[in-house]
């Protein structure tokens, strides 16, 4: 008897040496002769972590580890068996139970026992226990959907708008369920729920059905929650998750003070949207400049705030008015070059982009300033400030006459063709040039009151007017 | 004819020099004198060549900056009372008001030297011209021009009390929300320039209109007025 006794008590689930623990995602307690993981809902699979420690003070060799019993499973050893446990070190395995839902499921008490060898030649021996019980089966309608893992996944939402996703509860158990409780948390809310108690009877009959809701605020990333149904008293939980993102911007439009344009002058751009922004958004709206062929770059041609091409605007959640640079409307700077100025917008997603373009034609030459000089002896002098988008400028014509508007002779021509030419060839900003014109003269340079000049490009002629010489 | 013939060989001989005009020197937003270059509605600045401008004048022959201490010009600085001036320059130098001390000097020759003062009044503008100097004052309601005696010879329709820019030829100030450029003869023409609290000399055609925010130039040669707004630069 006392041998028996004795026996009996080496084949206990834990030694001297070894001791059995739940550990890891389980949490950590001393495992006994047996281990009940509780209630278990059909179609769930329940894991539990076990560690064998070693508390002695010499290594000892796992030789097996095995489970055997209906709705039990070893999914693996964290370590290759046989396996030298040393001192003070433990080996993590998990063990599952799954009962498939369907209307054969058996509730009630499943077990299956848990054998651990070692050597020196030991057992451990431990009694594992499960009660199935009924559950739900859950289905979804799309655009929802059901993970593999059984989460709700509602996918990517458009953030400041409304979402549902129908659920419907299946009874595919032999047993009848009442359904007394149905929450939600993380911004989810039920829908058109079932009164309680509610009655889903056996073996896949028509179950219960309500919505999930949910209506992600601005700015919303990833959305996480919980959906709980509580029936026969137990608490059947499933994640739910969700991507928001902002609305695109909806068919914004780009609105110019003037439709035609021309060089050298100073509109301004407006914003505005076709409805009410549903979020805060915010982009860059941006200038862009193509020169007529062969033309260069006219670095002129910016936003006059900052000097640049590029201009942050935001629009406020609920407002159809878009600011630009923290104004109501940006004004830029046609510049002196011929070619085509267009706006778009970047920085966010739209709806119905806008593409705004407009054309800077080639004109002749424009003449901001021009004044003639006889302050030097032996010289007249003409000096014209203007720009000539199509950088074509050289022939030029003076029409000198005397105290009497006289002609004094026919106009004289010249071409400063190669001069322009060269100096364009310089020039980032534009065309704008300043030219002044030197005329040696001999005999009476009083005579001489007025000219007037003319200036050509590929775009026709201008004229200062008459030029007193002064 | 002769003299004909010798310009139309002297087109042969004509120099054409090209150059990228320069419109004068503003001071952006942060205190910065910058050169401007291009043609009304369509300019550009280059970088600041005078930081901690206050004040200042430009004509065809250079700039003089005040600075909060100094007055800077020719590329040489002078001591100066604190605060803003009211600059006016002419061929050979300039004339210089100082609000904050009511001292009024002339610079010439790299040196500032005062100058008697027969005004009693608020001076909130001036200009100099060939040794003669004229000022806008305030006389209770009014901006009056008066000589450098104080003796009244124009007043200034409208105006809102703010300084003036007196150049040669015309003055320029605000009126409620426009900016007056008053000629010689009387003639004006005014211009929308909302804010307008103040104004330099960008150069010889050319003034600055200072508003909240931005700035504005108003071309002053006559038959090509126009106002537009000036770039500021990248912060």
């Amino acid at each position: 008897m006392k041998l028996a006794i004795l026996l009996a008590g080496l084949s206990c689930a834990a030694n001297a040496q070894l001791v059995l623990t739940t550990c890891g995602a389980t949490g950590a307690s001393t495992v006994g002769a047996s281990y009940s993981f509780g209630s278990v809902a059909a179609g769930t699979n329940d894991t539990v972590y076990f560690c064998v420690e070693n508390q002695g003070v010499a290594a000892v060799t796992i030789q097996t580890v095995a489970v055997s019993g209906s709705g039990f499973t070893l999914p693996g050893v964290n370590g290759t068996l046989p396996y030298i446990l040393a001192p003070s070190n433990q080996l993590e395995f998990p063990v599952s139970f799954l009962v498939a839902a369907s209307p054969n499921s058996l509730v009630g008490t499943y077990s299956a026992s848990l054998v651990i060898t070692t050597q020196p030649a030991d057992t451990i021996n431990v009694v594992l226990l499960a009660t199935l019980v009924a559950g739900p089966t859950l289905t979804v309608e799309p655009s929802c959907t059901l993970t593999t893992a059984g989460a709700i996944d509602f996918g990517t939402l458009t953030n400041g708008s409304s979402h549902l996703c129908n659920i419907f509860i299946e009874n595919l158990s032999s047993q009848a369920l009442t359904l007394t409780g149905i929450a939600a948390t993380g911004g989810f809310q039920i829908l058109d729920a079932p009164a309680y108690p509610y009655t889903i009877a056996a073996s896949g009959a028509p179950g219960a059905d309500f919505a999930l809701q949910i209506t992600p605020a601005c700015e919303s990333g990833a959305i996480s929650g919980k959906l709980t149904l509580t029936l026969d008293g137990i608490n059947f939980t499933y994640a739910i998750q969700a991507q928001g993102a902002d609305p695109p911007l909806n068919s914004p439009t780009l609105t110019l003070s003037s439709t035609t344009l021309a060089s050298s002058q100073q509109p301004s751009i407006s914003m505005s949207l076709a409805s009410p922004a549903v979020c805060n958004a915010s982009g860059n709206l941006n200038l862009e400049f193509t020169p007529s062929g062969g033309l260069p770059d006219d670095a002129s041609i910016v936003f006059l705030s900052g000097s640049t091409r590029t201009l942050p605007f935001t629009v406020a959640a609920g407002s159809t008015s878009v600011n630009i640079a923290g104004q109501s409307s940006a004004t830029f700077q046609t510049g002196t070059t011929a070619g085509n100025i267009s706006f778009t917008l970047t920085g966010i997603p739209i709806v119905n982009a806008p593409a705004l373009s407009v054309s800077i034609p080639a004109a002749p030459i424009s003449i901001e300033l021009a004044a003639a000089s006889d302050q030097i002896t032996g010289q007249l002098n003409v000096e014209i400030v203007g720009f000539d988008n199509t950088y074509s400028a050289g022939q030029m014509s003076f029409a000198f006459a005397d105290t009497k508007g006289n002609p004094i002779g026919a106009a004289v021509t010249a071409n400063f063709a190669s001069v322009f030419s060269d100096y364009f060839a310089q020039q980032t900003a534009g065309s704008a040039f300043l030219v002044r014109i030197s005329f040696p003269v001999m005999g009476t340079q009083a005579d001489v009151a007025t000219v007037a000049v003319t200036l050509t490009n590929s775009a026709g002629q201008a004229q200062t007017g008459t030029l007193t010489f002064q | 004819m002769k003299l004909l013939l010798f310009i139309s060989a002297a087109v042969g001989l004509a120099q054409g020099v090209l150059t990228q005009p320069q419109l004068g020197v503003m001071i952006d937003l942060h205190g910065d004198a910058r050169p401007v270059f291009g043609v009304a509605a369509s300019v550009t600045t280059a970088s600041p060549v005078m930081p901690g401008v206050i004040s200042s004048a430009c004509s065809a022959s250079g700039c003089v900056f005040k600075l909060e201490r100094a007055v800077v010009a020719g590329g040489q600085a002078i001591a100066a009372p604190n605060g803003t001036a009211l600059i006016g320059m002419d061929g050979n130098g300039a004339l210089i008001y100082f609000p904050a001390t009511g001292q009024l000097m002339r610079l010439e020759n790299g040196a500032l030297t005062p100058v008697e003062s027969h005004i009693r009044e608020e001076i909130v503008g001036l200009r100099s011209a060939s040794g003669v100097a004229q000022f806008a004052v305030r006389r209770g309601d009014a901006t009056w021009i008066v000589n450098q005696f104080g003796d009244a010879l124009d007043a200034l329709p409208g105006c809102s009390g703010g300084p003036v820019l007196m150049f040669s030829g015309g003055e320029m100030y605000v009126s409620g929300s426009q900016v007056i450029l008053r000629r010689s003869d009387k003639s004006q023409i005014s211009f929308a320039a909302p804010g307008a609290t103040g104004f330099f000399a960008l150069g010889a055609n050319y003034a600055q209109v200072l508003a909240p925010g931005l700035s504005y130039a108003i071309a002053t040669a006559a038959g090509h007025e126009r106002i537009f707004q000036l770039p500021e630069p990248a912060r």
